[in-house]
């Protein structure tokens, strides 16, 4: 008996170890036929196909096979950001950092701590987050991305002072679209409600670029709040010039007119508006209540359906109280 | 196989386990999914059990067919432990599941 137990667990470990030892060697021919040059090309190509799963999987190959390379650390960490998976890439960051330290790493990382402070809400992250785009700065002065990154991060945490400091600064270092960082600046001033201050930096960032559509808008909006309807409408009219098809000029036109109790042609501005955009529930909705302010419930009812259908809350409510009242 | 030292079968299965997520690991397809390094491991030890389970209760059923026919055909009553039966393909299933699932964590 004794002897048949030896034989079992021999033929056992005999197996397990041939197991093993076949396991190994197939590792090793299998790898053995795998090429660097082969693997980078597919990894970028499914990166730039935004592939992130399987290029994450290609550059972290690449990775254990001793290609060490500044860009698969920066793509393969930018998959994993895509991926949500931020443990990992401040990871592939941290090891990328202490084999060539450079400023788009830094500003990676400090975006990886962003990103994951936007998902847990931890205020620690954002502090991280704008150490790495700190040194990012350092190592490279003119990296727009960072002081972008810094200024938002202060924005979100209502430090708008802060915020408008890092815009500044990336203004005196002279970098590229300028208009991009009056145009930040402004937004902190409008948010603390500094109409005045806004105007100026928005007028600023018109005089760089004249087709900032976002800085046309925001001076609409600001001088619709200042009750100026004919400045705010000659601001409006603007972004119609440059993109007649974007959608919102006409719909804020349209809200101008509503706000004065001119309904007739705040509806001739929300028809323009739904030309360029049928499904747009806000201008609907603007649009049944327009009718119902002129008393035209058939026409109200119609587009207030189609703004509810479209998603819109308030439309639902106004239907409601418009069957009950009938 | 380990038919009289049955645990240390699962520890050399755990420890194959282990092995198997290392490589499923490296090629990402967790993400999301089973971050826990324990847990993960614990999951894959548990499948290839069942499935190495399921697999051999299926092959031992024919296996003992044959032998009670076998049996039939010589006259003879064979002399057979359903257990080992079961046992020793559940081992054998085990290792080949572990192998494909290997093979496949190696392949790019």
């Amino acid at each position: 008996m004794s002897n048949i137990k030896n034989f079992n667990s021999k033929i056992s470990l005999a197996v397990t170890v041939f197991f093993f030892l076949s396991s190994a060697a197939v590792y090793f021919v299998k790898n053995k036929h795998y090429s660097i040059d082969n693997f980078l090309h597919k990894a970028d190509s499914y990166f730039s196909n935004e592939n992130f799963t399987q290029s994450a999987r290609y550059y972290r190959k690449l990775i254990s096979m001793g290609f060490v390379n500044e860009n698969v650390y920066i793509n393969i960490s930018d998959s994993l950001i895509k991926l949500g998976d931020y443990k990992r890439a401040k990871e592939y960051l941290k090891e990328a950092l202490k084999k060539q330290p450079s400023s788009e790493i830094y500003y990676l990382l400090g975006y990886t701590y962003y990103a994951e402070s936007q998902l847990s809400f931890v205020h620690q992250y954002s502090e991280e987050s704008i150490k790495y785009l700190e040194k990012s700065i350092e190592l490279d002065k003119k990296n727009k991305s960072s002081y972008k990154l810094i200024g938002q991060i202060y924005e979100q945490l209502k430090n708008f002072e802060y915020a408008r400091i890092w815009y500044k600064k990336a203004l005196f270092e002279n970098i590229e679209n300028i208009s991009e960082f009056y145009g930040f600046i402004a937004y902190t001033y409008f948010e603390e409600s500094k109409w005045d201050d806004a105007i100026e930096y928005y007028k600023k960032a018109i005089e760089d670029n004249k087709n900032y559509i976002s800085a046309y808008c925001s001076m609409g909006e600001i001088y619709r709040i200042k009750k100026d309807f004919t400045d705010a409408e000659k601001y409006y009219s603007q972004v119609i010039e440059i993109n007649p098809d974007y959608v919102v000029p006409y719909y804020k036109i349209g809200n101008i007119y509503y706000e004065q109790g001119n309904y007739q042609e705040s509806i001739n501005w929300y028809k323009k508006g739904l030309e360029k955009e049928s499904n747009n529930n806000l201008i609907n909705y603007y649009m049944g209540m327009s009718y119902k302010k002129l008393n035209i419930p058939e026409e109200a009812v119609k587009y207030l359906k189609t703004a509810a259908y479209c998603g819109n809350d308030n439309a639902v409510q106004e239907l409601r109280t418009m069957i009950k009242t009938f | 196989m380990f038919y009289k030292n049955k645990i240390l079968f699962f520890i050399i299965l755990g420890l194959i386990s282990l092995i198997l997520y290392y490589f499923i690991d490296q090629q990402l397809v967790l993400i999301g999914l089973l971050n826990n390094f324990i847990i993960s491991i614990g999951i894959l030890f548990f499948l290839i059990v069942l499935i190495s389970f399921a697999a051999s209760v299926f092959i031992s059923f024919f296996i003992i067919l044959f032998l009670k026919l076998y049996g039939k055909i010589i006259n003879t009553k064979p002399r057979y432990s359903k257990r080992f039966i079961i046992w020793l393909n559940f081992t054998v299933a085990a290792y080949i599941i572990s192998f494909i699932i290997f093979f496949q964590a190696i392949t790019y």
